[in-house]
């Protein structure tokens, strides 16, 4: 028998081998031998179950908001008894956003959208380091609700939103069809051929036309510029008014545009391939499908019906 | 338009056989119709009285004129069966410089008419009247020419419509941002387009895949209609063929001009086409003789 492995004796103090259910010296019942020992004696080393109290070392119930023994507060840590998630995006109800298409070439990605979420190309949690058209700071997420509201924080291209339902638009204000930006007009007005010395202006024949549509090229200096000879045109990529053969995102016939009386205009998606988008105000209520155009990054919105 | 001499269809320029009786189209008449005739607009010019129509081959026909212009026909007129050259007077000389050469108005039919004798530093205008009485589209001073040899330099005086020089076939002309030029009845502008400057975002717009510049349609003093981008690889321009088409301007052919780089540049070309591409010159530049002017609506020959 290992010597030096033994039991001590509560009572007198006396060392007794492994083994020994009573004192050698005193006959006395050594504690912590059980009547079906195992073999293995283990020492009950164990945590308190409750928060101990820093001051007196007395444990504190839950819920307690002091320590009955001393009186020290509990420090708030322990008091908030709720748990926490990880992160604020473990909630099952929350939005995600997937990117279709972006600058940094990680189509797939998954963003979940949780409240006053940045989206930017240097701040917030949807970071698109690569893409130079959208701004540091260019949009946010709120939940008002239930619903996801999207918010334009002041960017330079805007937040563009994919047509569900054919949209009005102001005069100046702009869509994309395809790779295109496009800027809706009214005429021009008519202009004085005479000039003061008598002599006529030798101009083209003005041809009769109801609006114009203007292309914004990159940078945003004017490109092309259309008339529009009847109230309302198309625009797509071939055998239409206004035709981008060039343009391999535009479908045959994408967007219908039309003056209305009032001088605004009527923009329809022709259940294009890959739709029209028209630029939102300061903010819009998102639903489950939408898609969104930050800068050229191109985003699904996914919204689970908790 | 070709009119069937023996059916009397119409036909476009380029058909040899009637549409309507399957004969065979006379070619010469074609290229007589197309001769340019500057298109009179509805104010300017006075109102012509009633034109006639040819027996032979049955084109409109202006009331003063003895032949008709697309056929050649001889005209019965209450006037001497045989035409001369309208004697013209000569525009007030307006300077005492010595003489540098000399114009010729061509007549709207393309015949030479009155011949006009330069002399250095004169001006012509509307104010100098002659052959530029009565045309509005002149500037009362529109040009002034002075002494080059060969040739004469035309200086054009600020007028309102410019001075027109028309292009050798073939040869290419470098287009400079402003530059101005007409085919047929349409004035068109060349545009550079200027370069971008980016900020700290990059603005997004359509893709830019190195566009020459801009065409674009003058229709005003401040004012221009549609406009084209002009590809890298350049663009055609025509009434029926070409990128960009005037398909209801008939003074335009059927494939007109060509716009593309070359050479460092953006110059156009001038494809054959039936009356001829214009450009404007806003700069004092020589020209030689035989060279065709447009000032107004009046075309002049360097003679």
């Amino acid at each position: 028998m290992n010597d030096y492995l033994g039991i001590v004796c509560h009572q007198c103090a006396a060392f007794n081998p492994m083994g020994t259910t009573s004192c050698e010296q005193c006959s006395s019942a050594l504690q912590g031998v059980g009547g079906e020992a195992s073999g293995a004696v283990e020492d009950s080393m164990e945590q308190a179950r409750n928060f101990i109290c820093q001051q007196c070392s007395n444990p504190v119930p839950s819920g307690h908001k002091f320590c009955g023994t001393c009186g020290a507060p509990v420090p708030d840590a322990v008091k908030s008894a709720g748990t926490s998630y990880f992160s604020p995006v473990q909630d099952e109800a929350k939005a995600r956003l997937v990117l279709v298409r972006g600058e940094g070439g990680v189509e797939g990605l998954t963003y979940v959208v949780a409240s006053d979420y940045i989206a930017g190309r240097d701040e917030g949690e949807i970071v698109f380091p690569d893409d130079r058209f959208v701004s540091p700071r260019h949009a946010s997420f709120r939940y008002e609700g239930e619903t996801l509201h999207v918010y334009d924080e002041g960017s330079i291209n805007g937040v563009f939103i994919r047509l569900r339902a054919p949209a009005v638009l102001r005069a100046g204000e702009t869509f994309r069809a395809g790779e295109q930006l496009f800027r809706v007009e009214p005429m021009p007005p008519e202009e004085e051929m005479r000039a003061p010395d008598g002599t006529m202006f030798y101009g083209s024949p003005a041809r009769p036309g109801h609006f114009r549509i203007v292309q914004i090229l990159e940078g945003g200096v004017d490109g092309l510029v259309f008339t529009s000879r009847e109230p309302s045109c198309i625009i797509g990529r071939e055998d239409s008014d206004l035709n981008f053969a060039v343009d391999i995102y535009m479908s045959r016939q994408h967007t219908r545009v039309s003056i209305q009386p009032d001088g605004t205009f009527l923009i329809e998606d022709l259940e294009s391939r890959n739709g029209t988008y028209t630029r939102i105000a300061s903010s819009l209520a998102l639903e489950d499908g939408d898609y969104l155009f930050l800068g050229r990054e191109l985003l699904r919105v996914e919204l689970n019906h908790a | 338009m070709i009119v069937c001499p023996q059916c009397a269809k119409e036909n476009q320029d380029h058909y040899k056989f009637c549409l309507g009786c399957g004969g065979e189209l006379p070619r010469d008449v074609a290229r007589k119709e197309n001769q340019f005739r500057a298109p009179t607009p509805a104010e300017g010019m006075e109102a012509a009285s009633r034109p006639s129509q040819c027996p032979q081959c049955g084109s409109e026909v202006p009331a003063n004129f003895k032949f008709c212009g697309s056929c050649g026909h001889v005209m019965k007129s209450e006037g001497a069966p045989e035409p001369a050259p309208p004697a013209a007077e000569a525009p007030s000389e307006r300077f005492a410089g010595g003489p540098i050469g000399a114009f010729i108005h061509l007549q709207p039919d393309g015949s030479p008419g009155a011949r006009i004798e330069l002399t250095d530093g004169m001006i012509l205008g509307r104010n100098s009247g002659g052959v530029f009485e009565g045309d509005l589209y002149a500037s009362p001073d529109h040009l002034r020419v002075s002494s080059a040899v060969p040739g004469v330099a035309i200086e054009d005086l600020g007028s309102v419509n410019g001075v027109f020089l028309r292009l050798t076939p073939e040869v290419p002309y470098p287009l400079k941002d402003g530059s101005v030029f007409r085919i047929g009845q349409e004035i068109i502008r060349f545009e550079a387009i200027p370069p971008v400057t980016e900020g700290e975002t990059a603005v997004l717009g359509s893709p830019n895949p190195g566009f020459l510049g801009r065409l674009a349609l003058v229709t005003g003093p401040n004012r221009t209609g549609n406009c084209f981008c002009i590809p890298p690889e350049g663009l055609h321009l025509g009434r029926e063929r070409g990128d960009i088409i005037f398909p209801d301007d008939g003074y335009v052919s059927g494939l007109h001009c060509r716009v593309h780089y070359q050479n460092g540049e953006v110059v156009l070309t001038d494809l054959g086409s039936s009356n001829g591409s214009y450009l404007c010159l806003r700069e004092k530049t020589v020209v030689q003789p035989g060279s065709l002017l447009l000032v107004g609506q009046q075309l002049l020959s360097v003679a």
